[in-house]
């Protein structure tokens, strides 16, 4: 048996025992026990949740805003009244939402950027667009007036150019998931269920809606990079959406999990 | 555990096994389910304090008489098994918490632009003039408080004040204006490096660096700050004999299965070999095999562990930050409540009770430790006050979910508060904290201030029997679990009923966080008296906060 791992020295039958050569390597290893390489550690990461979600504005409400989404291009339509345009760096701001049944239209894009200066890891991504089994207030039943399941609900992770930050052309798109038929995200597969057995009790009620979950993805985050988690739900005007009051058919949650590995004090 | 240390051999020294083999043993021993924190070179574990504002605007920030900074809460309490709850104090054996840097970013439509508040008639529109592009100047102040309920003298208004700024910065006009090269949008800010105090309640302080009249009709979109904070692993709970079992844990996976390590002492005065059983290098190869194969503690994402554990230490400090009725371009009075679900919805006449929900999915096991609540009265205006009545009720719960694509639908209660009536002598009574942001409180009324509360994890109906600020159970896992054979233990179903098994039966899939509150009585809206008026803040600006403390795990590897 050699010695790998917790000293260099090598004892051996013919070889000598001497208290130098012992002494190294109980020093070696005194140093290997006390203070373990990470290498060595067989789990070696936390997980961190980033929960982002707010309850839009009820349809029909007084007045109906949109923000935190915006649209998901940079023309002159998107400039104030009056204004200056900028440069346009970015005239469609998202890579990758392209749709199966439309092309590239615009769409109404929700934008949680983050940065990190040490690697980390994308492990999960959850979408959780919810709505209820009474009231209604948020009723998205996202079918189609043919009938069909909607799929043109986006979900999009792009890590920024380390050479080009700006250029969102030059993005790394470390998930992309459009064009996904959302049946299959049902939170359960026989629509709403009318569950309430915890306080407080939901006015709305239920678990309905849908669950857009991306895990066991392990999305390596470079070192100093900066990402941006896109939500990105049509413009279309057709059922189910309609126009503006489709950002308020259902309540969005988004949670980010990543693993972050142990480190030093300071 | 600690690390191991052992005798020096001086020149001339007559060579024994102290020497040479108790140090070989000691290093057995600790590798046997007794590696420390400190024998690691990485031995601390970081967690992530992160708050998402959809919308912060010049309607808030830029208010005349308002507070002009978003007041973002959060608490650092040790976790159970270290909460002293007669003195608060820490002790040496209470993990220290260090913040150690804030990342900071908002969606500017990726353009060097500003954008258009929510209330504008821009809305979301961009726009690139000098004046716009000065717009956006943020200033951070972190903030440290001693809650209220810590004084002695309720009458002193400073209680009411955070006493020390502890950390500032501002991004600058130049980060948020980019070129083709790089903009400082989002950007990490390092050489924060406090020490928390783990009894404080703490403030990120949110505004305009210069207050001015730029940022009026501008927003931050999806402005994302996150705290960067470390702390050392620790002990995870359950451990036999060490550490209590929480509620709702498959104890056979809390357990630690130790690692058995074991070297062979030579019998005294033979002579020190190589190769033999009990030779230098045979007991020397039985270290280095254990540590070549990696050492072990923790869990994966459903609870599966080691069957050799040699890491003590293999859990960490997790916050995570649950925003409630955010998102609203203003704050909610009763002539704005309308804005928010399930009021007066469809002229149905639900007029009396509004709620909200965050579904957290479930990824690696947690310990949940302690759960707050932080209620907001934030306001673009001096004259408003948190709306506290005799009929108002506020309620907060946090469940565990199961049954997402699954047919085992059902919760399990985790933590609930009502505060019946949300008046001002129940939630004085109540309160962890009150703060006020303007130097003079609204006489009878919270004037632009945030108020803690504890949420008190369930207890059985023979009392509590966790640490807290008030009264509150056991901690309560919360994770998938590989196999059928590890029982979960008991929870109540509720707060102050009878312990059984839990009703989530150990499948669940998701934390619910979910946040009510109505007058049965009155109504939420304007109108028929007595009603509340549009000087009474049901939600503050930016909406609520739930702050979850959790024991995660060390994770990430396969056995």
């Amino acid at each position: 048996m050699s010695l790998r791992e917790i000293t260099d020295e090598q004892f051996r039958e013919s070889t000598t025992i001497d208290g130098n050569r012992l002494d190294m390597a109980l020093d070696d290893m005194e140093k290997s026990i006390n203070s373990i390489p990470h290498r060595n550690v067989g789990r070696r990461f936390t997980q961190s949740q980033i929960v982002a979600g707010y309850p839009p504005a009820p349809d029909p409400a007084a007045v109906i805003y949109r923000l935190p989404f915006m649209r998901s291009s940079n023309t002159a339509a998107d400039v104030v009244a009056g204004g200056t345009a900028p440069a346009y760096a970015n005239v469609q701001r998202v890579k990758g939402i392209a749709l199966r049944s439309a092309g590239l239209p615009v769409q109404w894009i929700w934008t949680i950027p983050f940065a990190i200066n040490e690697p980390a890891l994308l492990v999960d991504l959850c979408v959780w667009l919810q709505t209820d089994t009474s009231w209604f207030v948020y009723g998205n039943d996202f079918v189609g007036a043919a009938g069909n399941w909607v799929e043109n609900i986006g979900v999009v992770v792009s890590i920024d150019d380390p050479f080009v930050p700006e250029q969102r052309e030059r993005n790394r798109q470390a998930l992309v998931r459009v064009n996904t038929r959302c049946d299959v995200q049902r939170t359960n597969p026989l629509g709403g269920v009318l569950i309430n057995n915890f306080r407080p009790l939901l006015t709305g009620g239920g678990l309905s809606g849908l669950c857009i979950r991306s895990d066991d993805i392990e999305i390596p985050l470079p070192r100093n990079s900066r990402f941006r988690v896109f939500i990105s739900l049509p413009q279309t005007g057709e059922v189910p959406w309609g126009d503006t009051p489709m950002l308020s058919r259902q309540v969005p949650t988004v949670t980010a999990t990543i693993l972050e590995e142990v480190g030093r004090h300071g | 555990m600690a690390k191991i240390t052992r005798k020096r051999m001086a020149r001339g020294l007559k060579l024994t096994q102290q020497h040479v083999f108790d140090p070989l043993h000691d290093a057995g021993d600790a590798l046997s389910g007794q590696v420390t924190y400190d024998q690691m070179a990485d031995g601390y574990g970081t967690f992530r304090v992160t708050w998402n504002i959809p919308i912060l605007g010049g309607t808030f920030l830029a208010a005349a008489g308002g507070p002009k900074e978003l007041m973002l809460p959060v608490m650092f309490p040790p976790m159970q098994e270290y909460f002293d709850e007669v003195n608060r104090h820490v002790t040496t054996a209470t993990p220290e918490i260090l913040i150690e840097e804030c990342t900071v970013g908002w969606d500017q439509r990726d353009e060097s632009c500003a954008v258009r508040d929510a209330i504008d008639a821009n809305e979301g529109k961009m726009n690139a003039t000098a004046a716009a592009l000065a717009a956006y100047n943020l200033r951070m102040r972190l903030l440290r408080k001693r809650p209220t309920m810590l004084w002695e003298d309720d009458t002193n208004s400073e209680r009411l004040m955070a006493q020390q700024e502890v950390w500032r910065a501002v991004i600058d006009p130049a980060s948020s204006q980019s070129d083709s090269y790089r903009s400082g949008n989002p950007v990490v800010i390092t050489g924060i490096n406090h020490a928390a105090d783990r009894y404080a309640v703490y403030y990120l302080a949110v505004g305009d660096a210069r207050q001015s009249t730029d940022m009026d009709t501008y927003a931050y979109v999806s402005l994302t700050i996150s705290l960067k904070c470390k702390t050392r692993l620790t002990l995870r709970d359950g451990v036999f004999g060490v550490s209590a079992m929480p509620r709702n844990a498959p104890e056979g996976r809390m357990q630690q299965d130790a690692a058995v390590v074991t070297t062979t002492r030579p019998v005294k005065d033979t002579d020190i070999e190589a190769d033999t059983v009990d030779g230098v290098q045979t007991n020397l190869g039985i270290i280095d095999t254990a540590v070549h194969g990696r050492l072990w503690g923790g869990f994966d994402e459903k609870a599966w562990k080691s069957p050799e554990e040699h890491i003590l230490h293999d859990a960490a400090y997790e916050v995570i930050m649950v925003p409630m009725f955010g998102g609203m371009p203003t704050h909610i009075t009763a002539a704005t409540v309308d804005r928010l679900p399930y009021v007066d919805v469809l002229g149905q006449g639900n007029r009396d009770r509004t709620c909200d929900r965050r579904c957290i999915p479930l990824v690696h096991p947690l310990v949940i430790h302690h759960v707050y609540a932080f209620f907001s009265s934030l306001a673009p205006s001096a004259t408003t006050i948190a709306a506290l009545s005799a009929n108002l009720k506020h309620c907060v719960g946090v469940g565990l979910g199961a049954g997402l694509r699954g047919d085992l639908v059902t919760y399990q209660e985790v933590a609930y508060l009502e505060i019946d009536p949300f008046s001002a002598f129940s939630v004085g009574a109540l309160a962890i904290d009150l703060s006020a942001t303007l130097t003079s409180p609204h006489t009878g009324g919270l004037t632009n201030g945030i108020i803690a509360f504890e949420v008190p994890l369930v207890y059985p109906d023979t009392g509590a029997d966790g640490n807290g600020y008030r009264p509150q159970g056991r901690p309560v896992y919360a994770g998938r679990e590989v196999g059928i054979e590890n029982s979960r233990s008991q929870i109540p179903a509720q707060l102050g009923v009878a312990l059984a098994a839990p009703e989530t039966a150990g499948q669940e899939q998701w934390i619910e966080v979910r946040w009510s509150f109505g007058d049965a009585i009155r109504g939420l809206n304007l109108g028929a008296p007595p009603a509340y008026d549009a000087e009474d803040v049901f939600a503050g600006y930016g909406g609520f906060w739930v702050q979850l403390v959790c024991k995660k795990h060390l994770c990430g590897g396969e056995v």
